[in-house]
Formats: structure tokens, sequence, C-alpha cells
């Protein structure tokens, strides 16, 4: 009854003819709308549209001006001075001035626990000198201001108007208000279920051409419209039918059905653009005997991990380097991962480090595709040399909450997690959370190691690519000595969008401008 | 009469007090911390802290309850931890497209069922009748999901007839509305078909063997007039009593085909939530799930007084 | 003991012969629970074994449903799969029907308590059914406790209720009354005269509830609130499977088939159970 009728009545919407409109699906719902409350990717892309930042990465990792002018550096690298760009509007009409930019890099750096806080601790007077420029005082010679400020990974230091960056930044900011090219509808917003985006015409692009995060940003749509789809086939097939024009992250496995399709582009973000991690907590036992976490990672074996989540062997990368594979200073020192494990090895390690058959907790989400087989194979690695695993399952947002207890398994506790992260997160040698050595730090692990710590400050003060290459080294070998964690692999992220919006700016992560012709 | 009505309001009050209680016990003791969701992968201890003290988790249980009950009798359903929207307005937003595929549902389900059990039953062990039975227990018995997914190989995919997700509004068009609906539709009313179809083929068989039908019969009485006049109008009561009962299991479904068919409902609302662990929308959505079921059934109980003058209490 | 003639179950074996979907029913029963709760010695592929490299690989003589996409054996997992439906929905059914012939006893023979937990039942039962599960599920994990406790609840009102109609039935019966009359202790008078009348339809539930929670456990899992994967159950791996429907179909399609003839053949042979034992309910509504 319903087939007769729909048929001859089938028909696609229709948008207006003048207005174009582009329909895209992130990875992941978008819910919460504050880039520096979270530092979940599909806030911080969605903050990519409504913000605008200081300075911005290039396609060679470089940092760019991008509201900023010019600026001056001090003879002793000590003082800076930066002037904006003229005609910078916020989306409600008014000026963009250095008092907002001040605020907004204050609330940034009080949300940010590795870059953000690093500069804090640097910084001994940071402050608007007049309507457009600000100035920042060092305390000591500080090697990566502007990578710093042109920090591409989340939370980004996005600017808003001052009164709404005056929140503290554990509180949601209350409206979403920026300076970048795409003005946020709030009426039409439903969060985890769609979110609408309109060209902003007060937008003033830089003259140069688009290079990754960096260059003119001009926009060809006047409508983005972005869609949650949680299931991935639908999310195809949906692409394919022209239901929707841009798919973030299409599994390797149905890249197939896109390969052919008729007017769709299949992209890859770039080789290595996101690496699986492996996390031990540091803590408790049995992992906090290094020589068992020795033992451990003598057991793994990355092409089981790639294998078994991505299968295409033209869309992953072998890779132990813990700065990524993309890294300049990428180094396969210390990853025994990447070969065959020698078993008989590993077992020996094991029974010479004392491990007495402690349970090893092994946590596993069950709602995030992407890296849903992951466990099973840590599981089956480990048990393979005698160790006592358990996969306790459960979905992400439980998992977030389990992963920061610091008890022990028997009390609600964990061993290991495992991780999706994109290589933007991993390629600093002074942000990777995995590296991170510090006393009191945060990120779950624990990993407290007096010497890394010590790397990574000198990392940040160096001035020289070569004294920075020798750290890197070092750092490479440290962690795999202590094994503060496991890169696990890597692969190339792949996006699907119809053809006719090839000129999008390529970038490691959705940006949805082209460059200025 | 009004007292009759009056009695039976008042006795759906502490049914929707147990089913507020019940929800709120329920969903407090869960595992899981929403304000680590919200602060996302790395986000520091303290600003997870602040985040579960800004939104009044850490207040001691018996609080929350009365805060919560008090909340309730101002129809107030609390606000979603994660987008601060009030859980009215969230379940504003989403249901539309829930009671747009609710009522097509029942819509095919009553222009459908009804006539099949019907004439089943009027052909009671012929071949219709067996065949009707057998495939009804077939589409009891086969998931929704799999149904779903089936109806979607088929139509959208092989043979590009439907969408393969999604919903558009009447706003947009009467015939893009069907265009979407009608899959999930389909989905959705397989099972509760087949219900129907079995209960009015029995109810029907019922009153086909009472007496005053083999009465009117006798009087010479046209079968169709038989059927309908007297035989349908007996059969109602049964039928509408299971339709009303039977929300619950319409609601049940609703979830299920809006996941497949990603369609921006209130059942996707709730799972969402729940995996969110955004527990005043969870809250708030069974809530009003079950006040909408104490609502239509007590309806339903008013209307016998219309089908059935041998009611009278 | 005295019972009516509807109340004694018509002799078994010639009825199960004469009537065709009785015997398909159980028939088809048999053999899935056969298969399934003889798992261990049918497969001689692990479950749980992940072969990486042997994923997704269609039907073969090693595997023959295929493989997954941890390159797990299908075969194994689905009748493995098949054993954890059929055990969850045997405890579903005992433990609601326990429970709700408790509840329907005390609310339909003791007049002081019918009203509260009548109004209790009420309330669980205006609860959608799934969204309880649901909600209960993810407050208490996937375990096999959480999971047995979050599907019975919602099926123990219609349990109550149909004890509590039976037992309002027989309590006015004059054996009823005049026993009570003659002092019989009230567990007594339960035990002889009202239980016997409430084991038929109960029986009948009984199946309709396996159905129900088989059928639950199935949507849980596909909603990804259920077992954890490691734990092969019918419904997480046509969800694991669902990414992979165009790529690897029989993911989803043997796990959906073999589900949809497990609950097909506890429908046919419950209904016609119905038929036999209580040929007052067949006109009723099936819930």
């Amino acid at each position: 009854m319903f087939l007769a009728a729909a048929a001859p009545l089938a028909a696609v919407p229709a948008a207006s003819q003048a207005e174009t409109t582009a329909k895209f699906v992130m990875h992941a719902p978008l819910r919460v709308l504050d880039p520096i409350l979270t530092s979940a990717y599909v806030t911080r892309n969605h903050g990519y549209l409504v913000y605008d930042t200081l300075f911005s990465m290039d396609a060679s990792g470089r940092p760019q001006p991008q509201m900023v002018a010019s600026w001056t550096v001090s003879e002793d690298g000590m003082n800076y001075v930066f002037k904006l760009r003229p005609g910078l509007v916020f989306h409600d009409g008014a000026p963009v001035t250095a008092e907002d930019v001040v605020a907004s890099l204050q609330r940034w750096q009080a949300g940010d626990a590795t870059i953000g806080n690093r500069l804090k601790n640097a910084t001994a007077e940071l402050a608007a000198t007049g309507a457009d420029t600000f100035t920042l005082k060092l305390k000591a010679p500080y090697g990566l201001v502007l990578e710093s400020l042109a920090k591409e990974s989340s939370p980004v230091p996005f600017i808003m108007p001052k009164r709404i960056a005056s929140a503290p930044a554990s509180q949601a900011i209350s409206e979403t208000i920026g300076s970048g090219p795409y003005k946020f509808v709030q009426a039409d917003f439903q969060a985890g279920v769609k979110a609408t985006y309109i060209k902003f015409d007060g937008y003033v692009p830089r003259k140069e051409p688009a290079s990754a995060f960096a260059g003119g940003k001009v926009v060809t749509v006047d409508r983005l419209e972005l869609l949650n789809i949680p299931d991935s086939q639908t999310a195809v097939n949906a692409l394919r039918n022209g239901e929707i024009d841009f798919l973030e992250d299409v599994p390797p496995d149905l890249m197939p059905q896109l390969k052919d399709a008729k007017g769709i582009a299949l992209k890859s973000y770039g080789k290595n653009s996101n690496m699986f991690t492996l996390r031990m907590n540091w803590l408790q036992a049995p992992f906090n005997n290094v020589k068992v976490r020795r033992a451990a990672l003598a057991a793994l074996y990355e092409a089981d991990y790639l294998d078994a989540q991505i299968g295409d062997p033209d869309v992953y990368q072998v890779c132990g380097a813990v700065l990524t594979c993309v890294s300049p200073y990428a180094s396969e020192e210390g990853a025994t991962q990447i070969n065959p494990p020698d078993l008989a090895n590993a077992r020996k390690l094991l029974k010479e480090s004392g491990y007495a058959g402690e349970k090893v907790v092994v946590l596993h989400p069950t709602d995030l595709p992407i890296f849903a087989n992951i466990a099973p194979v840590t599981a089956q690695a480990l048990r393979s040399i005698g160790m006592n695993v358990e996969i306790q399952s459960m979905d992400w947002a439980t998992l977030l909450s389990r992963r920061s207890k610091k008890e022990g398994v028997d009390h609600g506790g964990w061993s290991i997690f495992q991780s999706n992260m994109s290589s933007l997160d991993l390629i600093s040698a002074v942000g990777n959370p995995n590296l991170d050595g510090r006393a009191d730090s945060t990120y779950p692990g624990w990993t407290h190691d007096a010497v890394m710590d010590e790397l990574r400050s000198r990392f940040a003060a160096a001035r020289t690519e070569d004294e920075r290459r020798e750290l890197a080294q070092a750092i490479q070998r440290r962690n795999y000595e202590q094994v503060m964690y496991v890169p696990l692999g890597g692969y190339s992220k792949f996006k699907g969008y119809n053809a006719k919006f090839a000129d999008m700016v390529d970038a490691p992560i959705p940006l949805f401008w082209t460059s200025p012709k | 009469m009004l007292n009759l009505i009056f009695k039976r309001v008042l006795a759906a009050i502490p049914v929707m007090l147990v089913v507020a209680t019940v929800v709120f016990l329920l969903l407090r003791l869960a595992p899981g911390d929403p304000a680590r969701v919200i602060a996302g992968d790395m986000a520091s201890e303290e600003a997870v802290a602040q985040v579960r003290a800004e939104m009044g988790l850490d207040r001691p249980l018996p609080t929350q309850y009365a805060l919560a009950m008090g909340a309730l009798l101002q129809g107030d359903l609390g606000s979603s931890i994660i987008s601060k929207d009030p859980v009215t307005t969230l379940i504003g937003q989403r249901l539309g497209p829930t009671m747009a595929l609710a009522i097509c549902a029942i819509l095919l389900t009553i222009f459908a069922a009804i006539p099949l059990g019907v004439f089943s039953a009027w052909w009671h062990k012929g071949l219709f009748d067996r065949v009707t039975l057998a495939v009804t227990v077939l589409a009891f018995s086969v998931p929704a999901f799999v149904v779903g997914y089936l109806l979607i190989l088929a139509f959208s995919v092989k043979l590009n007839w439907f969408p393969v997700q999604g919903y558009a509004g009447l706003a947009s068009g009467f015939g893009t509305f069907l265009y979407h609906m009608a899959l999930p539709t389909i989905t959705l009313a397989t099972v509760f078909v087949a219900l129907i179809t079995r209960i009015t083929r029995g109810s029907m068989l019922e009153v086909l063997g009472e007496d005053f039908v083999r009465t009117a019969r006798a009087k010479g009485v046209p079968e169709r007039y038989v059927l309908y006049r007297h035989a349908l109008r007996n059969a109602a009561v049964p039928i509408v009593t299971v339709i009303g009962l039977a929300l619950t299991t319409l609601i049940s479904g609703v979830v299920v085909t809006e996941t497949i068919f990603n369609i921006p409902g209130v059942g996707r609302l709730i799972v969402d939530a729940v995996l969110a662990r955004d527990y005043p929308v969870v809250q708030g959505t069974i809530l009003f799930f079950s006040f909408v079921y104490v609502f239509i059934n007590l309806a339903i109980d008013l209307l016998y007084v219309v089908l059935d003058p041998r009611i009278r209490y | 003991m005295t019972t009516t003639a509807l109340d004694r179950p018509r002799s078994f074996w010639p009825a199960l012969t004469r009537d065709p979907m009785m015997f398909t029913g159980l028939a088809l029963l048999v053999a899935l629970v056969g298969l399934a709760m003889l798992a261990p010695l049918i497969t001689w592929h692990d479950p749980a074994a992940l072969a990486p490299r042997m994923r997704l690989k269609p039907v073969s003589a090693e595997y023959w449903l295929g493989t997954d996409s941890l390159g797990r054996d299908l075969f194994s997992r689905v009748l493995y799969g098949g054993r954890l439906s059929i055990t969850l929905a045997a405890l579903v059914s005992v433990i609601s029907v326990c429970a709700g012939l408790l509840l329907g006893l005390l609310a339909g023979y003791f007049r002081q308590l019918d009203a509260v937990v009548m109004r209790i039942i009420d309330g669980i039962m205006a609860i959608p059914g799934l969204l309880l599960a649901i909600a209960m599920v993810a407050l208490g994990g996937a375990t096999i406790p959480t999971m047995v406790t979050a599907i019975a609840i919602p099926e123990i009102p219609r349990v109550a209720r149909l004890v509590r109609s039976v037992v309002l039935s027989v309590r006015e019966e004059p054996y009823v009354e005049a026993s009570l009359g003659m002092g019989t202790a009230t567990w007594r008078v339960l035990w002889r005269h009202v239980l016997p009348s409430t084991i038929n339809p109960l029986v009948v539930q009984a199946t309709f509830i396996c159905a129900s929670a088989i059928l639950i456990e199935a949507v849980l899992g596909f909603l990804g609130l259920g077992f954890p994967p490691e734990i092969p159950s019918l419904g997480s791996i046509i969800s694991e499977g669902r990414p992979f429907f165009q790529r690897a179909p029989w993911i989803v399609l043997f796990p959906g088939v073999f589900l949809a003839l497990l609950i097909l053949s506890v429908n046919l042979f419950g209904d016609a159970l119905r038929d036999r034992l209580d040929p007052r309910m067949a006109r009723q509504r099936k819930d």
C-alpha cells in the first residue's frame, strides 16, 4: 500500500536554488559546544567552524599567523608583542579586541593541562596594550610560544568575546559566538542530533592560500548541516545515495563500497593520521613493576591489532614511534611490538619479574566501532604468556569514569586501557599526554618519571633543531625503557564526500573552507 | 459518570508515583559518571569534580529524591546534564518524529490487521486463516531489527525506492514524508499487525459463536450487517484493550526502529541518554512514556462505556 | 482435590501428532535447543579465539558459518549464543513465574495487601518493559544476574495479575469457603485448592515469557547494552555485524535466522500448549 503510493511521489527535498547546503556526519555526536571544557574531537571540529585562532599550523607543521597581522620578539626571546589584523569581527558584530584575546587565552590555559599549562608557567605577564595589540612577557626562554598559540589539537586556543571567555574553564560557556568563517545557529541545535552553521559574511579571509589549518579561509557553502548517524553502514549508504555530502570517518571495511561509487570521492587525511595506544596503570599491581610492563610489551604484536581493527594493509601502518611516524623525529627504537613477538622470551621475562598471577583488568569500550576490536587482542596476547587477564566491557562513558579510579582492580580499578588518538595529540613531545612524567600528572596511567619530565622540559626550552632531535630520541628510548605507553600502530583515516566539494582544504581533521582564488 | 471519571483519574495518581519512585531509585544507583563524559578524554580531575558539583550530582540521596518529586509535581522533568535543556524541551523537540511514526504504525495496523483478523475469523480454518496464522507467528518471532535491515537491504540499497535513513516532517511535503516513513512504519508495525490480527480473529471467533449472532442470522439479517453491526462492535472491546496494553510494545519497538533508521525521536533520545549517563533525560523520558500509557489506558477505560453498554461500574 | 474438566490437561501424545503446528514447534525447539546446549561437543573452534588474519571470511569447510570481524568462528559463537539465550530465558521464566506467583497469591488472597501490591504492579506495568530493562542493565552492568533481573521484572506484573485473577475466582468457590470455615490453615488452602488452578496458565505464560526474554536480550545486545562481546550472545553478534552488513551479511543473518527460529518454535509450542492446557485462555488476549 505504501510502496505503491510512495514510489511516484518519491522526491528528495530540494534546497532553495540560490543557497548551497552541505550535510556532513562526524565520527561522534556533537553534544557539548564548549571546546575548552571538553577535549572531545567532535567539539574541536565544531570549534574550527565558528572560531578563529591567533596562529595556525600549516601543512608542514609550522605556525603561521592567522588573526595576528604582525609580531615582534625581543633579542633575548623573552618579550613578544602582537598586533591583530584589521577588520576582525565577532558574529554579533562586535570587533575583536586584544582584551578578548587575553581573556580567551587565559581560559584556554586554565583548561589545557599540557601545552597551555606550560605556557602559563613560563609566562610572567600576558596583557592587552591597545585595542589591537597585546604582549607576552616570559619568565624564562621558552621556544614554543608560537607553536602553543597555533596548537591544533584539543583544547585549541580559540578566541571568544571577553564576556563569554570570562567563565571559568570548568563551567560551560553560555553562547557560541566566535569570529570564525561560520556562524552557529543556536535555534537549530539539537544535542546529539543536528547542528546548523551558516556562512558568516563578516569574515575577512587572509590572502595566502590555505594550507592545513593556516592561510585564507574562503567559505563556498551557504549552509552547513551537521547530522548524527550512529551506524557506519547506514552513514555510508546515505553518502552513496546522496542523502549526505560528507562523512568524516569511513571504516576501512566499508571503503570498497565507496571506491566505485559515482560522484563520491574517498580521501585519506594523511598517512598515520591516527594511532592506537595502550596505557598501563602504574599505581597498581602488576604494572607498578617495570619488569612486568616490559614482559607485557614483549608479548604484543602490532600486526594483530591492525589486522583485527583495520584489516587492509594499505590503510594501516606498523609504527612504533612514540611521537608518531609523521613526526620529523620519528624513530622505531625500542619498539619490539612492530615485530612478531618472541613469546618464549616474554614468558621468561614475566617469570623473572616476579609476577604472581595478579589479575589484569583490560577496559573495553563497546559502543565505539573505531576501536572495538583492540582490547580482545590485548587479552589474548597477555594470556598467551601466562597473565591472568579479565576483559571488562562497558560503554565509553563508563570507561572514562573507570579510567580515573586509582584503586586496585578489586575496588573498581583497572590495569590496561587502549585508545584511538589523533596523531595531532601525539606528535608533540611536550603535548603528548602519554609522555607526561610529572608527579601530579592527571592522564590516567599516572606515569611518574622524573627523567622523562626533565627531557620534556629541556625539549620545550631547546632552541635548535639538533637539540630537539636528540631529545626526541632520548624520549623515545625512555618511553620503551619504562613502558609509559605502547603505540599499537597507526592508520590513515579516510573521509568520504560528494565530489562537488573536492576543493575543501586538505587537513588532518575536517575543515570546511577553501583556498582563496 | 463524572464520579467514574474522577475515580479513574484518582487511581492513576499512585501509579504515577510508583513509576516515579522506581525510576528515581534505579538511576541513582548507576555506575558511570556523566561529569567525566562531558569533560572529555583528557580533562583534569579537578575540572571533572567542578562539573559534577555544578550539576548537583554530589548531594545526598534523600535530598535528591525530595527535590525530584517536588519538581515533578510542578511538571518539571529536570534538565539534561549535558546540554542543559529542560527534558520537556528535549522531548518536545523529538516528539514529532516519534508521534508520526507511532501514528503511521497504528494506522497501518488498523487498516491491515483488523480486516485480516475479521476475514480469518470469517473463513475460520480455511486457507486464508491458516496462512494468516502462520504468517503472524512468523511476524512475532523475527526481531524488528532483522526485519528492518532486510527491508533496507531490499528496498533501499538494492532497489533504491526508499532512503536508508532519516526523517522528513510533514512540513517538507506529504510525499517526502511518506518516502522517509515507509520502511520504518512497516518495521515497527510488523509485530503489532501480527498481534492485532490474532486478537481480532480470536475476538471475532468468540463473538461469532455467540447466541445473538445466531439469532441475527436466523432472523435473516444479511451477513455483512451481522459482521459489522453485531460482531465487530462487540469484538471491539478486547481489541481496544489490547491496543492500549500493547502500547508498551509499541514504545519498545519505536526505540529499535528509530535506532535502525536514524530517526531523531524520543526513542533514540532515551538510548543516547542512557549511553551518556544523562540521568534526568532517562528519568524524564521514562516518566513521559509511562504517563502517556496511563493516560491512554484511562481514555480507553472510559471509551468502554461507549462501546459496550453492558459495562457499568 | 477437585478439578473441573477445563483444568485437566488432555493427554499429550495423541494431541501432539494430530496438531502439525505444535509438532513443528516442538520438533524445531528440540532441535535448536539440542544444537545449542550441545555446543561444546559439536563445535571445534573456541568461540572467543581471535584470528585477525581470518576475519570476515564467508562459509567454508573450516568455518561452517564463516568468521566475524575478529576472525572468530561464527558457527560456535551462534551455538554458544543460543545456549546463553536459552539458559537466560529459562532463568527469567522461572524467576518471573515464581515472583509473579507469590505476588499474585498475596494480592488475590489477602485483601489488605491487594490494593498496595496491585498499585505497585500497575506502576511497573506502566513502564515500557524494554525501557525498564535498558535502564536496569545500564545501571547494573551487563552481568548474568543483572540481565536476568532486568528482563524478569517487567514480566512479573502480568504473571501476578494472571495468578491474582485465578485466585480471586477460586476463592469464591464453595469448597474453598467450606475449607476455611472448617478452620484449615491458609497455606494449606493455598497449596491444595488455589495453586493447582494456577499451574496450567502459568506454564503457558512461562513459554511466552521465554520467547519474550530471548527477544529482549537480543534487542539489548543489538542496542549495545547487553552482554560484553567476549560472551557470545545472539544480540551482540548481530550488533557487531551491523557495520559489516553489506560486506559480510552472514554475521547478521545467521544469528538472526537462528534467533527467529528459536523464538518462532517457542511461540508455536506455546500457542499449541495454550490450546491444549487452557482453552479458557485461548480466547483471551495474548501478551
